[in-house]
């Protein structure tokens, strides 16, 4: 099976001379279609920095960087925001839902970024009614809960079917009940829809529900586990 | 349109700063359009005062005549034409004969210099235009056989309708003449120079005073249109050889002129206002950027571009420019059509500075004017100032890194 995003030798440094931070040392990873991968380690491990090369958010300092089989490597800043748009998804820690829209227009706006045809409306619709929002389409973030808020999220990362999923401690900010109806949500979407999940988490009942657990320690892979059948 | 849509809902997140925001361009841009209707206004005002009380569309004075307002010298007085009546008579809507000149006016002992002006009760009125005068007693007839004087100049001779008056004067031909005459009316005509110290004498009894005989020492003539005034007066240039054609944008030319600094004066100020409301939306998008700084990294990494996001603060700016400009509008856009339909009254003012016109002429009633092309530029003013305003917060906001922002 081909891999979705695959990263060779990436490594990302941080300043130059004496102050130079390597949160990153030459990091191999592959990630193929379907896994629930969960990326720990202590604080500074690179976990964020490592998600951020596959989400595309930043560039390698050296090594490539592969979505789809395609090195994204040296890309515009222009055309790794549109990969970003279509190919993948995101669920921040602290929900980071706009204010000013409803969870519905939260997620027809990934439709719109995206640039995706068919009815945006009925799309996103759908999608939080999946999620079990259904009641809740015209709800500012403030008028709901913060699994509620979470759930929007995780509606708005999935509407545009991308390639992958990236939720950086989607459960930090949670109780324990919505932050397990939240993981219980993403694992049967991982299930049901085959919906590639990377988490960047200290919590142990995502690495319990995770297929793969890649461990980081002081920018390179410690150990690369798959403790749940994880093929 | 999504965009558009979301820079519009951003604005309400912070309805008291905005509203700060907004208050500086609605005052640059109600200012811009009151004081572009009040030079207007202005500048109208002094055409039209110049046109309906002194000089008509166009005059024809002798050649070499000096306008001075004090001396008025009446020797090169000159005599129509045959060509010149033919074209009045054709080509003008209305025309008259005036004679000014400077007599004094004398009651008992007490003597003041007036600005005296010999009409023709005939034609005068369709050239210089009543409706504003006010007359106390009545106006000059063969039967009463009387003069009209100002009430400035009636207050300081102490002279009511009724009264008594001696003018004393040079003829046309240089000899020193007096008469004395009753004064059958007091002039308040809402104009300085009608009201300060002109003395109106109709034409038969001024022939007994400077002895003209027909001739003339200002012709006025009223067009249909005002813009042929050019054209009109270079034909009456070779109809009267003897005599020099002014138009009225000739005679309004320095007082216009003058009526621009008011203009670019409050164009100044109102240039002001808006650049103290471009630092202030400056300040408020940048707020708005750097508190919404994990916002953007969030719609970054789903895939907004950085001009997207430039394009989505500039539309927050522009918005609170089209709003701003709009409410300016409305507030300069309703005062300038109030005052262009009511007018102010400039007499209480013209009282307190003292009645110096130094021979201007305009009406106390200023009335604005009105003008729909300048309120599309003044909310147009205030959407490109505030959009202005805000490219820099929205390139701050536009070029902070997704991966940092997003964790902010």
């Amino acid at each position: 099976m081909s891999a979705i995003c695959q990263l060779e030798n990436a490594s990302k440094i941080y300043g130059s001379g004496p102050t130079e931070v390597r949160a990153l040392d030459s990091v191999s990873v592959s990630i193929e279609p379907g896994e629930f991968t969960v990326f720990s380690g202590p604080s500074g491990s690179g976990k964020s920095t490592l998600l951020n090369l596959i989400g595309l958010l930043d560039e390698a300092s050296s090594g490539q960087v592969f979505l789809q089989g395609h090195d994204v490597s040296h890309l515009s800043q222009r055309k790794l925001a549109s990969l970003r748009a279509q190919q993948i998804g995101f669920i921040f820690q602290s929900f980071n839902l706009v204010p000013v829209l409803t969870a519905l227009e939260n997620v027809t706006l990934a439709l719109q970024l995206a640039g995706l045809g068919g009815n945006h409306k009925e799309q996103a619709t759908k999608v939080l009614q999946d999620v079990g929002l259904g009641e809740f389409l015209h709800r500012r973030p403030n008028q709901l809960s913060g699994g509620q808020q979470q759930r929007v999220a995780v509606a708005r990362a999935l509407v545009k079917k991308p390639a992958l999923v990236i939720a950086d401690e989607p459960t930090a900010n949670l109780d324990t009940k919505s932050g397990d109806n939240v993981l219980d949500l993403m694992h049967d979407l991982n299930e049901s829809l085959g919906a590639t999940f990377l988490f960047s988490t200290h919590d142990p009942r995502v690495m319990a529900r995770a297929k793969r657990i890649v461990k980081l320690r002081d920018g390179r892979i410690e150990a690369d586990e798959r403790p749940n059948g994880g093929v | 349109m999504w965009l558009v849509r979301l820079g519009a809902l951003n604005l309400l997140r912070s309805p008291k700063r905005v509203a700060l925001s907004l208050i500086s361009v609605v005052a640059g841009v109600s200012v811009f359009i009151l004081g572009d209707g009040f030079a207007n206004g202005l500048t109208e005002n002094v055409i039209r005062a110049e046109i309906d009380t002194v000089g008509a569309h166009v005059t024809l004075t002798p050649l070499e005549y000096d306008s001075d307002a004090f001396t008025r010298p009446i020797e090169d007085a000159f005599t129509l034409t045959e060509a010149t009546t033919v074209a009045l008579d054709d080509q003008t809507e209305s025309w008259t004969r005036r004679i000014l000149f400077s007599p004094e006016g004398i009651v008992r002992s007490d003597g003041i210099r007036l600005r005296g002006v010999a009409y023709d009760p005939a034609t005068d009125e369709a050239v210089f235009p009543r409706d504003t005068w006010v007359v106390q007693g009545e106006l000059p007839t063969p039967e009463n056989g009387g003069v009209l004087l100002a009430i400035k100049a009636a207050t300081l001779l102490g002279v009511e309708a009724g009264d008594w008056l001696t003018l004393r004067t040079r003829t046309v031909d240089g000899a020193l003449n007096a008469l004395q005459v009753p004064v059958s009316g007091v002039l308040s005509a809402g104009n300085p120079i009608m009201d300060i110290n002109t003395v109106m004498i109709p034409w038969p009894l001024a022939e007994d005073l400077v002895q003209h005989h027909d001739r003339t020492t200002h012709l006025h003539a009223r067009l249909g249109n005002r813009w042929n005034a050019d054209s009109f007066a270079e034909q009456l240039a070779v109809t009267q050889p003897d005599a020099k054609p002014e138009t009225w944008e000739q005679a309004t030319e320095e007082l216009v002129q003058l009526m621009e600094m008011r203009r670019t004066l409050f164009r100044i100020m109102s240039f002001a206002l808006l650049a103290m409301a471009a630092t202030g939306i400056a300040n408020t998008i940048l707020m708005a950027a750097y508190e919404r700084v994990r916002e953007v990294g969030t719609l970054r990494a789903m895939g907004m571009t950085r001009r997207q996001v430039t394009g989505l603060f500039l539309i927050e700016g522009a918005f609170l420019g089209i709003v701003g400009g709009l409410l300016g509008a409305a507030i300069g856009g309703f005062a300038t059509y109030y005052w262009s339909i009511n007018g102010i009254d400039l007499a209480p003012l013209m009282a307190e500075s003292g009645d110096v016109n130094n021979g201007i002429a305009f009406s106390t009633m200023l009335y604005m004017y009105f003008s729909p092309p300048t309120i599309a530029v003044g909310v147009a003013i205030g959407a490109f100032v505030a959009t202005i305003a805000s490219v820099y917060p929205a390139r701050a906001a536009s070029s902070l890194s997704p991966a940092d922002a997003v964790r902010a």
